[in-house]
């Protein structure tokens, strides 16, 4: 179940509505592109 | 000693004419029936310690009711704004993850307190994909929050 840290808005088109924010569930095996290394060296949240 | 002008004729550039610029789009993969505006803003409380980083996504993934974007859409990426509350250095980044849980990641920037990062309409994220969104805190205080907003077109193809 993703966790919620945070609230919002969104809106597409016409239709505004509350959001929540969730975390990302990050496997950094999976991450690759530009700047990896800036993850990988930081200890997460 | 006098020192030699070329003349325009004989290849030098004529720097009075302006410079035409081209910008390149991303092709289609469809005909494009219709678009909407995505615009999403937020708080995220608190904001990562220092020296971690935080990533989110928006409501299921990618709206309210959808996890990533939808078949026959397309979601065009403008514009991606990040701040906190503290005078720090954070940087602000995009993936793109697909429906397995592959990042890619395609966009760091740094700076101090606030970031804006603008697309000029280059990036999309096509059917069955969505954005990630990231912060990472370089400096030795934890923000309370993170203010951040997004501004995009979502695309209907054919």
């Amino acid at each position: 179940m993703a966790r919620i840290i945070g609230k919002g808005m969104l809106k597409i088109g016409e239709e505004e509505k509350e959001v929540d924010i969730v975390e990302a569930e990050i496997d950094l095996n999976k991450v690759s592109g530009v700047g990896v290394e800036k993850l990988k060296h930081g200890s997460r949240k | 000693m006098p020192i030699p002008v070329i003349g325009k004729r004989s290849g030098r550039p004529d720097y009075s004419k302006p410079i035409g610029v081209d910008v390149p789009t991303p092709k289609a993969k469809g005909t494009v029936v219709k678009q909407s505006e995505y615009w999403a803003a937020g708080e995220i409380s608190p904001g990562p310690a220092p020296g971690s980083y935080t990533a989110w996504c928006v409501g299921m993934g990618f709206s309210v009711d959808a996890e990533y974007v939808p078949k026959k859409q397309r979601f065009r990426l403008l514009k991606f704004t990040v701040s906190v509350p503290a005078y720090i250095t954070i940087s602000a980044g995009i993936g793109l993850e697909d429906a397995a849980g592959n990042i890619t990641l395609l966009y760091w920037e740094s700076g101090n307190q606030k970031i804006t990062v603008d697309f000029s309409y280059l990036r999309s994220f096509e059917e069955g994909s969505r954005p990630v969104y990231f912060i990472i805190n370089y400096g030795d205080v934890q923000p309370d929050f993170v203010d951040w907003s997004v501004i995009g077109v979502v695309e209907w193809l054919e």
